[in-house]
């Protein structure tokens, strides 16, 4: 089996996932034989709100957006999923329908394992389960000083805000520190959505950190963080 | 395009022929658009234990992306919609099933053994095949030209639309068995090959279908 899933793409996907890090080689070999994968292109939904999960999902390669849609038929973007990234936990523990649309804002593959697949695992490794407890918790975190920003912070703190959740998710701080470059994953008018201002206000902000020499923009969607201190001071 | 009304008494057919990128949020509810066109969004959606106003506000976010030359197929003549599901649906089923077939039979031999359900996977889909393949052709033949000739089909009309029923029905079965046409980790480049073309497959049917049911034939 090993054979066929080392030529397979994107083999091994468990050993990329934070919640089976602490596994050792042969409970990883049980996760994997648990894994579904699936491609979906650019532009393409994974699923809609209010729909049926089927079990864990896994972002292998790619990213993609978690949003609603706002009555006004605005779009609310909630999450930017990276590969190692993870959703549809919930739906493993408790009976729930999906509380955000998900779309691949590039090609996305992703690896599943099926709730059915999961609850008969964690009996197995119940190691697993305060693993994911762990990244629940980041994730409130991170909707509520999202809340925070919306309500008390001023737009200058949302922006830096934004950018600095970006670099964390695509580089590590050893490369932050050396002003590593990395792509920005959503365009003005994304980042506008996700932190509640409009796309001109991010464009104005985003030009003066630039005059500032806090950021460099490489072309559109790449960046350089110069100074990330004075990103996190405001 | 600022116009777009969609409510939740609205029949998913005509919703479909008006905003032809509903297709992909009702199949991702997996609510069937095609046999079941007629049915208002709200019954189907409460079949599926699925908030109405929920699919209806992933409806309008789509429709608002759609763009400006898409065809509109409910202004096409009998004649041009009927060129159409021949060029396009026939066509692609006359290319893709004898290939999805071999891909079929070589998946089944490699991997049936750790995965039995391509057992079951490679029944169904055969029995489409044959089914679909004098389906095409009892609409090229009888159906379409009678159409076109105003000729009253009214018997062979019923049996093309109980033939469209049955290959729904294969279908979501099709999707049950591949768990949503995910491939198992160790399913090698073919294996994922077979699930892409049965999607796709899927989704080319679905379309066939609806512009027959809920538009060609609304029209008799």
């Amino acid at each position: 089996m090993s054979e066929t899933c080392i030529n397979c793409g994107h083999s091994l996907c468990a050993r990329r996932v934070p919640i089976f890090s602490k596994l050792d080689g042969k409970e990883i070999e049980s996760v994997v034989t648990l894994i579904r994968r699936k491609h979906f292109d650019k532009g393409e939904n994974l699923f809609f709100e209010g729909g049926e999960l089927q079990g864990l999902i896994i972002i292998n390669r790619g990213r993609a957006k978690a949003y609603i849609n706002t009555p006004e038929g605005k779009e609310q973007i909630l999450h930017i999923f990276f590969p190692g990234d993870f959703f549809g936990e919930k739906s493993l523990f408790v009976d729930k329908k999906t509380e955000y649309n998900v779309k691949a804002v590039e090609p996305v593959d992703i690896c599943m394992i099926s709730k059915k697949d999961f609850q008969e695992l964690i009996k197995k490794y119940p190691g697993i389960t305060s693993k994911i407890l762990q990244e629940l918790v980041n994730r409130i975190d991170r909707l509520e000083s999202m809340i925070e920003n919306i309500g008390a912070k001023s737009v200058d703190s949302r922006i830096n805000a934004v950018l600095l959740e970006f670099a964390q998710k695509s580089l590590d701080e050893n490369q932050i520190d050396s002003a590593a470059q990395f792509e920005l994953p959503l365009n003005r008018e994304g980042i506008a959505n996700y932190i509640g201002v409009t796309r001109e206000t991010v464009s104005r902000k985003l030009n003066l950190l630039q005059e500032e020499g806090v950021i460099q923009m490489i072309g559109n969607k790449k960046i350089k963080i110069l100074d990330k201190n004075r990103l996190k001071s405001e | 395009m600022s116009n777009i009304t969609i409510n939740k008494t609205d029949a998913l057919g005509d919703i479909v022929a008006k905003f032809p990128k509903a297709a992909e949020v009702l199949k991702s509810y997996r609510i069937d658009f095609c046999c079941g066109g007629h049915r208002s969004l709200e019954e189907a959606a409460l079949e599926k234990s699925v908030d109405a106003d929920k699919v209806v506000g992933a409806i309008r976010a789509l429709a608002q992306e759609l763009t400006e030359n898409q065809e509109d197929f409910t202004k096409m003549s009998d004649e041009r919609l009927i060129d159409h599901i021949i060029n396009t649906h026939h066509s692609y089923l006359n290319t893709n099933l004898p290939e999805i077939s071999r891909l079929a039979s070589a998946v089944l031999r490699a991997h049936g053994d750790v995965h039995p359900e391509l057992f079951e996977i490679y029944k169904d889909f055969h029995a489409l095949k044959a089914d679909l393949e004098q389906h095409l052709i009892k609409e090229e033949v009888t159906l379409f030209p009678g159409i076109l000739n105003s000729r009253d089909e009214g018997k062979v009309l019923e049996e093309i639309e109980d033939e469209h029923e049955g290959a729904g029905e294969i279908l979501r079965n099709l999707r049950d068995l591949s768990q949503d046409y995910t491939v198992p980790a160790d399913g090698c480049p073919s294996y994922e090959k077979l699930y892409h073309k049965l999607e796709e497959l899927e989704g080319d049917i679905f379309q066939h279908v609806h512009l027959e049911n809920n538009i060609l034939f609304k029209r008799l």
